[in-house]
Protein backbone atom coordinates (compact mmCIF):
# COMPACT_ATOMS: atom_id res chain seq x y z
CA UNK A 1 0.00 0.00 0.00
CA UNK A 2 1.16 3.64 -0.87
CA UNK A 3 0.14 6.24 1.74
CA UNK A 4 -0.14 10.02 0.36
CA UNK A 5 -1.08 13.14 2.56
CA UNK A 6 -2.90 15.95 1.28
CA UNK A 7 -2.09 18.35 4.10
CA UNK A 8 -1.62 22.08 4.93
CA UNK A 9 -2.13 23.89 7.69
CA UNK A 10 -4.52 26.54 5.90
CA UNK A 11 -8.25 25.79 4.69
CA UNK A 12 -10.21 26.26 1.27
CA UNK A 13 -6.84 25.53 -0.48
CA UNK A 14 -8.19 22.32 -2.35
CA UNK A 15 -7.05 19.67 0.19
CA UNK A 16 -10.64 17.44 -0.55
CA UNK A 17 -10.96 18.32 -3.96
CA UNK A 18 -6.94 16.89 -4.56
CA UNK A 19 -8.34 13.47 -2.43
CA UNK A 20 -11.15 12.69 -4.05
CA UNK A 21 -9.63 14.03 -7.77
CA UNK A 22 -6.15 11.46 -7.61
CA UNK A 23 -7.93 9.01 -5.69
CA UNK A 24 -10.96 8.59 -8.69
CA UNK A 25 -8.18 8.95 -11.34
CA UNK A 26 -5.75 5.86 -9.46
CA UNK A 27 -9.50 4.51 -9.32
CA UNK A 28 -9.74 4.75 -12.78
CA UNK A 29 -6.34 3.08 -13.70
CA UNK A 30 -7.36 -0.02 -11.94
CA UNK A 31 -6.15 0.64 -8.42
CA UNK A 32 -7.73 -0.22 -5.07
CA UNK A 33 -8.02 3.17 -3.02
CA UNK A 34 -9.25 3.82 0.38
CA UNK A 35 -9.81 8.04 1.02
CA UNK A 36 -9.69 8.83 4.56
CA UNK A 37 -11.07 11.54 6.16
CA UNK A 38 -9.25 13.03 9.39
CA UNK A 39 -11.02 15.95 9.20
CA UNK A 40 -13.87 16.76 11.85
CA UNK A 41 -15.52 19.17 9.51
CA UNK A 42 -16.29 15.55 7.32
CA UNK A 43 -16.23 17.64 3.81
CA UNK A 44 -14.60 14.36 2.14
CA UNK A 45 -17.35 12.32 4.35
CA UNK A 46 -20.10 14.28 2.89
CA UNK A 47 -19.23 14.23 -0.60
CA UNK A 48 -20.33 11.14 -0.44
CA UNK A 49 -23.33 11.64 0.75
CA UNK A 50 -22.66 10.41 4.38
CA UNK A 51 -23.48 12.49 7.13
CA UNK A 52 -20.75 13.20 9.84
CA UNK A 53 -23.07 14.01 12.49
CA UNK A 54 -25.04 10.71 12.20
CA UNK A 55 -22.71 7.80 11.63
CA UNK A 56 -22.30 5.43 14.23
CA UNK A 57 -18.94 4.73 13.39
CA UNK A 58 -15.63 6.35 12.18
CA UNK A 59 -11.98 6.70 12.03
CA UNK A 60 -12.76 8.39 16.07
CA UNK A 61 -13.43 4.75 17.29
CA UNK A 62 -10.56 3.80 16.47
CA UNK A 63 -8.32 6.00 18.65
CA UNK A 64 -10.24 3.94 21.68
CA UNK A 65 -10.59 0.62 23.39
CA UNK A 66 -7.57 -0.44 20.71
CA UNK A 67 -9.84 -1.07 18.02
CA UNK A 68 -7.04 -0.13 15.61
CA UNK A 69 -5.84 -3.62 16.28
CA UNK A 70 -9.16 -5.41 15.12
CA UNK A 71 -9.40 -5.52 11.42
CA UNK A 72 -12.56 -6.54 10.94
CA UNK A 73 -13.88 -3.29 13.25
CA UNK A 74 -12.12 -1.17 10.54
CA UNK A 75 -13.22 -3.06 7.35
CA UNK A 76 -16.70 -2.30 9.23
CA UNK A 77 -16.35 1.38 9.70
CA UNK A 78 -15.93 1.76 5.91
CA UNK A 79 -18.16 3.19 3.81
CA UNK A 80 -19.03 2.70 -0.30
CA UNK A 81 -18.29 5.78 -2.77
CA UNK A 82 -19.23 6.53 -6.48
CA UNK A 83 -16.48 3.69 -7.64
CA UNK A 84 -16.55 -0.01 -6.09
CA UNK A 85 -12.95 0.22 -5.72
CA UNK A 86 -12.77 3.08 -3.78
CA UNK A 87 -13.81 2.68 -0.31
CA UNK A 88 -13.89 5.52 2.34
CA UNK A 89 -12.84 5.54 5.92
CA UNK A 90 -15.44 8.32 7.50
CA UNK A 91 -14.43 11.23 10.06
CA UNK A 92 -16.99 11.86 12.65
CA UNK A 93 -17.84 15.03 14.42
CA UNK A 94 -16.35 13.82 17.35
CA UNK A 95 -12.95 13.92 16.32
CA UNK A 96 -12.97 17.32 16.97
CA UNK A 97 -12.63 16.37 21.08
CA UNK A 98 -9.83 14.08 20.30
CA UNK A 99 -7.19 16.68 20.99
CA UNK A 100 -8.66 16.68 24.58
CA UNK A 101 -9.46 12.67 24.72
CA UNK A 102 -6.45 11.46 24.10
CA UNK A 103 -4.37 14.36 25.53
CA UNK A 104 -1.42 13.10 27.54
CA UNK A 105 -1.14 9.43 26.62
CA UNK A 106 2.09 8.22 24.40
CA UNK A 107 1.71 7.04 21.18
CA UNK A 108 -1.34 8.37 20.00
CA UNK A 109 0.12 9.74 16.90
CA UNK A 110 0.78 6.26 15.30
CA UNK A 111 -3.00 5.11 15.58
CA UNK A 112 -3.76 5.56 11.46
CA UNK A 113 -0.47 4.18 11.05
CA UNK A 114 -1.23 0.91 12.74
CA UNK A 115 -4.85 0.69 11.44
CA UNK A 116 -3.78 1.30 8.04
CA UNK A 117 -0.90 -1.35 8.68
CA UNK A 118 -4.50 -3.83 9.27
CA UNK A 119 -5.56 -2.96 5.87
CA UNK A 120 -2.15 -3.41 4.24
CA UNK A 121 -3.05 -6.13 1.28
CA UNK A 122 -6.58 -4.94 1.13
CA UNK A 123 -5.73 -1.65 -1.21
CA UNK A 124 -2.93 -0.08 -3.11
CA UNK A 125 -3.51 3.43 -1.79
CA UNK A 126 -4.36 5.38 0.82
CA UNK A 127 -5.17 8.61 0.42
CA UNK A 128 -5.60 11.50 3.82
CA UNK A 129 -7.19 14.30 4.20
CA UNK A 130 -6.23 15.98 6.88
CA UNK A 131 -7.46 18.95 8.55
CA UNK A 132 -6.09 22.68 8.51
CA UNK A 133 -4.73 22.35 12.53
CA UNK A 134 -1.53 21.18 13.78
CA UNK A 135 -3.09 18.52 16.35
CA UNK A 136 -3.53 14.84 16.96
CA UNK A 137 -4.91 14.28 13.31
CA UNK A 138 -2.29 15.93 11.23
CA UNK A 139 0.56 14.08 13.11
CA UNK A 140 -1.09 11.13 12.33
CA UNK A 141 -1.28 11.65 9.25
CA UNK A 142 2.25 12.71 8.80
CA UNK A 143 3.74 9.62 10.37
CA UNK A 144 1.51 7.45 8.52
CA UNK A 145 2.40 8.75 5.27
CA UNK A 146 5.03 7.86 2.62
CA UNK A 147 4.96 10.95 0.65
CA UNK A 148 3.14 14.46 1.31
CA UNK A 149 1.23 16.61 -1.58
CA UNK A 150 0.82 20.27 0.19
CA UNK A 151 -2.02 21.91 -1.91
CA UNK A 152 -1.50 25.34 -1.90
CA UNK A 153 -3.61 28.46 -3.07
CA UNK A 154 -2.42 30.63 -5.68
CA UNK A 155 -2.91 33.85 -3.16
CA UNK A 156 -0.68 35.21 -0.34
CA UNK A 157 -2.54 34.33 2.72
CA UNK A 158 -1.97 30.94 1.36
CA UNK A 159 1.94 30.94 1.67
CA UNK A 160 2.03 31.70 5.02
CA UNK A 161 -0.02 28.58 5.84
CA UNK A 162 2.91 26.97 3.33
CA UNK A 163 5.34 28.25 5.22
CA UNK A 164 3.91 26.62 8.51
CA UNK A 165 3.17 23.47 7.02
CA UNK A 166 6.54 23.31 5.83
CA UNK A 167 8.04 23.82 9.41
CA UNK A 168 5.45 21.52 11.18
CA UNK A 169 6.57 18.50 8.19
CA UNK A 170 10.40 19.40 9.61
CA UNK A 171 9.80 18.85 13.06
CA UNK A 172 7.95 15.95 12.50
CA UNK A 173 10.73 14.76 10.26
CA UNK A 174 12.91 15.13 13.14
CA UNK A 175 11.12 13.47 15.82
CA UNK A 176 10.84 10.15 13.40
CA UNK A 177 13.85 10.40 12.25
CA UNK A 178 13.23 10.15 8.81
CA UNK A 179 12.87 11.77 5.64
CA UNK A 180 9.61 12.36 4.24
CA UNK A 181 9.38 13.44 0.41
CA UNK A 182 6.57 16.41 -0.32
CA UNK A 183 5.43 18.35 -3.58
CA UNK A 184 3.93 21.61 -3.21
CA UNK A 185 0.82 21.97 -5.35
CA UNK A 186 -0.56 25.29 -6.48
CA UNK A 187 -4.47 25.16 -6.70
CA UNK A 188 -7.06 27.57 -7.69
CA UNK A 189 -4.95 29.08 -10.13
CA UNK A 190 -6.12 31.77 -12.07
CA UNK A 191 -4.11 33.12 -14.98
CA UNK A 192 -6.34 36.61 -14.98
CA UNK A 193 -5.92 37.06 -11.73
CA UNK A 194 -2.41 39.13 -10.60
CA UNK A 195 -3.09 37.83 -6.97
CA UNK A 196 -2.09 33.91 -8.70
CA UNK A 197 0.48 35.12 -11.28
CA UNK A 198 2.18 36.88 -8.16
CA UNK A 199 1.89 34.17 -5.40
CA UNK A 200 3.02 31.53 -7.91
CA UNK A 201 5.78 33.27 -8.67
CA UNK A 202 7.36 33.52 -5.12
CA UNK A 203 6.28 29.96 -4.45
CA UNK A 204 8.72 28.88 -7.79
CA UNK A 205 11.50 31.68 -6.30
CA UNK A 206 11.14 30.20 -2.43
CA UNK A 207 10.42 26.69 -2.87
CA UNK A 208 12.10 25.73 -5.73
CA UNK A 209 12.42 22.08 -6.33
CA UNK A 210 9.76 20.93 -3.81
CA UNK A 211 7.32 22.78 -6.63
CA UNK A 212 5.15 21.13 -8.83
CA UNK A 213 5.93 22.76 -12.13
CA UNK A 214 2.20 22.76 -13.35
CA UNK A 215 -0.41 24.54 -11.56
CA UNK A 216 -4.24 23.09 -10.82
CA UNK A 217 -7.08 25.74 -11.83
CA UNK A 218 -10.13 27.00 -11.36
CA UNK A 219 -12.81 24.73 -12.43
CA UNK A 220 -16.43 25.01 -11.97
CA UNK A 221 -16.79 21.53 -13.19
CA UNK A 222 -15.23 19.91 -9.86
CA UNK A 223 -17.40 21.68 -7.81
CA UNK A 224 -20.25 20.77 -10.26
CA UNK A 225 -19.02 17.10 -9.09
CA UNK A 226 -18.88 17.37 -5.05
CA UNK A 227 -22.73 18.28 -5.52
CA UNK A 228 -23.44 15.36 -7.69
CA UNK A 229 -21.08 12.96 -5.35
CA UNK A 230 -19.58 11.60 -8.05
CA UNK A 231 -15.50 11.70 -8.81
CA UNK A 232 -14.67 14.61 -10.96
CA UNK A 233 -13.48 12.21 -13.85
CA UNK A 234 -16.97 10.51 -13.76
CA UNK A 235 -18.96 13.79 -15.01
CA UNK A 236 -16.10 14.86 -17.33
CA UNK A 237 -12.89 13.22 -17.89
CA UNK A 238 -11.67 15.94 -20.08
CA UNK A 239 -11.88 18.62 -18.04
CA UNK A 240 -9.33 21.19 -17.64
CA UNK A 241 -9.20 20.36 -13.77
CA UNK A 242 -9.00 16.42 -13.95
CA UNK A 243 -6.64 16.77 -16.74
CA UNK A 244 -4.13 19.01 -14.50
CA UNK A 245 -4.69 16.32 -12.00
CA UNK A 246 -3.98 13.21 -14.46
CA UNK A 247 -0.96 15.11 -14.79
CA UNK A 248 -0.03 15.71 -11.15
CA UNK A 249 -0.91 12.13 -10.45
CA UNK A 250 1.93 10.95 -13.07
CA UNK A 251 4.30 13.01 -11.51
CA UNK A 252 3.97 11.92 -7.99
CA UNK A 253 3.63 7.97 -8.95
CA UNK A 254 6.73 8.73 -10.75
CA UNK A 255 6.03 8.32 -14.31
CA UNK A 256 7.35 12.06 -14.81
CA UNK A 257 10.28 13.05 -13.20
CA UNK B 1 15.45 26.36 18.80
CA UNK B 2 12.69 28.30 19.65
CA UNK B 3 10.54 28.47 22.87
CA UNK B 4 7.62 27.62 20.39
CA UNK B 5 9.75 24.75 18.70
CA UNK B 6 10.83 23.25 22.04
CA UNK B 7 7.37 23.01 22.56
CA UNK B 8 6.03 21.62 19.21
CA UNK B 9 8.86 19.12 19.42
CA UNK B 10 7.72 17.68 22.65
CA UNK B 11 4.40 17.37 21.63
CA UNK B 12 5.29 15.43 18.44
CA UNK B 13 7.50 13.24 20.47
CA UNK B 14 5.01 12.63 22.89
CA UNK B 15 2.55 11.67 20.14
CA UNK B 16 4.94 9.45 17.63
CA UNK B 17 6.90 7.57 20.76
CA UNK B 18 5.30 4.52 22.22
CA UNK B 19 5.55 3.40 25.70
CA UNK B 20 6.26 0.06 24.74
CA UNK B 21 9.61 0.76 22.24
CA UNK B 22 11.87 -1.24 24.38
CA UNK B 23 9.80 -4.31 23.94
CA UNK B 24 9.41 -3.73 20.67
CA UNK B 25 13.19 -3.90 20.35
CA UNK B 26 13.21 -6.96 22.32
CA UNK B 27 11.08 -8.88 20.18
CA UNK B 28 12.74 -8.18 16.92
CA UNK B 29 16.10 -9.29 18.69
CA UNK B 30 14.27 -12.34 19.77
CA UNK B 31 13.01 -13.39 16.49
CA UNK B 32 16.65 -12.70 14.98
CA UNK B 33 18.34 -14.70 17.77
CA UNK B 34 16.07 -17.67 17.74
CA UNK B 35 15.81 -17.17 21.31
CA UNK B 36 11.92 -16.98 21.27
CA UNK B 37 8.65 -18.74 20.14
CA UNK B 38 7.41 -17.41 16.90
CA UNK B 39 5.96 -13.71 17.98
CA UNK B 40 2.38 -13.54 18.42
CA UNK B 41 0.36 -11.58 15.44
CA UNK B 42 -0.61 -8.61 18.12
CA UNK B 43 3.49 -8.70 18.87
CA UNK B 44 4.70 -8.47 15.85
CA UNK B 45 2.23 -5.95 14.49
CA UNK B 46 3.75 -2.51 16.29
CA UNK B 47 7.17 -3.76 14.25
CA UNK B 48 5.18 -3.61 10.74
CA UNK B 49 4.18 -0.32 11.94
CA UNK B 50 7.42 1.44 11.79
CA UNK B 51 8.27 0.12 8.15
CA UNK B 52 5.12 1.56 6.66
CA UNK B 53 6.70 4.96 6.04
CA UNK B 54 9.58 2.82 4.28
CA UNK B 55 7.38 0.92 2.27
CA UNK B 56 8.35 -1.90 3.45
CA UNK B 57 6.83 -4.80 5.99
CA UNK B 58 8.32 -6.91 8.20
CA UNK B 59 7.38 -10.99 8.33
CA UNK B 60 8.16 -12.46 11.39
CA UNK B 61 10.77 -15.54 11.51
CA UNK B 62 10.11 -18.97 12.64
CA UNK B 63 13.39 -19.44 14.69
CA UNK B 64 15.14 -22.47 13.89
CA UNK B 65 15.13 -24.55 16.95
CA UNK B 66 17.37 -27.59 15.09
CA UNK B 67 20.62 -28.89 15.50
CA UNK B 68 23.03 -25.73 13.80
CA UNK B 69 20.59 -23.53 15.34
CA UNK B 70 23.74 -20.84 15.71
CA UNK B 71 25.21 -21.51 12.49
CA UNK B 72 21.30 -20.76 10.84
CA UNK B 73 20.97 -17.35 12.87
CA UNK B 74 24.56 -16.35 11.94
CA UNK B 75 24.19 -17.00 7.91
CA UNK B 76 20.00 -15.29 8.79
CA UNK B 77 21.90 -12.53 10.07
CA UNK B 78 24.47 -11.81 7.33
CA UNK B 79 21.54 -11.91 4.66
CA UNK B 80 19.72 -9.36 6.93
CA UNK B 81 22.81 -7.31 6.85
CA UNK B 82 22.98 -7.64 3.41
CA UNK B 83 19.30 -6.39 2.86
CA UNK B 84 19.64 -3.85 5.74
CA UNK B 85 22.00 -1.69 3.41
CA UNK B 86 19.18 -0.44 0.93
CA UNK B 87 17.11 0.72 3.95
CA UNK B 88 17.35 4.32 4.58
CA UNK B 89 18.64 5.87 8.18
CA UNK B 90 15.48 5.06 10.72
CA UNK B 91 14.70 3.07 13.79
CA UNK B 92 14.07 0.04 12.27
CA UNK B 93 17.47 -0.03 10.53
CA UNK B 94 19.02 0.73 14.06
CA UNK B 95 16.75 -2.18 15.46
CA UNK B 96 18.22 -4.30 12.65
CA UNK B 97 21.42 -3.56 12.76
CA UNK B 98 21.77 -3.58 16.48
CA UNK B 99 20.45 -7.51 16.52
CA UNK B 100 22.70 -8.87 13.76
CA UNK B 101 25.33 -7.33 16.08
CA UNK B 102 23.92 -9.34 19.11
CA UNK B 103 24.10 -12.41 17.07
CA UNK B 104 27.21 -12.12 15.04
CA UNK B 105 28.68 -11.07 18.32
CA UNK B 106 30.49 -8.16 17.67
Amino acid sequence: MKIWSISNQKGGVGKTTSVVSLGGLLADQGHRVLLVDLDPHGSLTSYFGQDPDGLERSLYHLFFEQRWRNVDYIRDTLKPTSLPNVSMLPATTSLATLERQVSGQDGMGLVLARSLAQLWDDYDYALLDTPPILGVLLVNALAACQQLVIPTQTEHLALKGLERMVHTLKMVMKSQKRELPYTIVPTLFDRRTSASLTSLKEMRRTYQGALWDEAIPVDTRLRDASHEGIFPHQLDPNTRGVRAYRHLLAQLSGEKR
Amino acid sequence: MSGNTDVLMGYFDSLLTTVDEDPRKAIVSDLLAGAAAQAPEEEYKPVATDTIALGMRVIPLKPPLKVNAVAINRITALRLLHVVQTIPPSRLKLHVLSCCAGVLDV
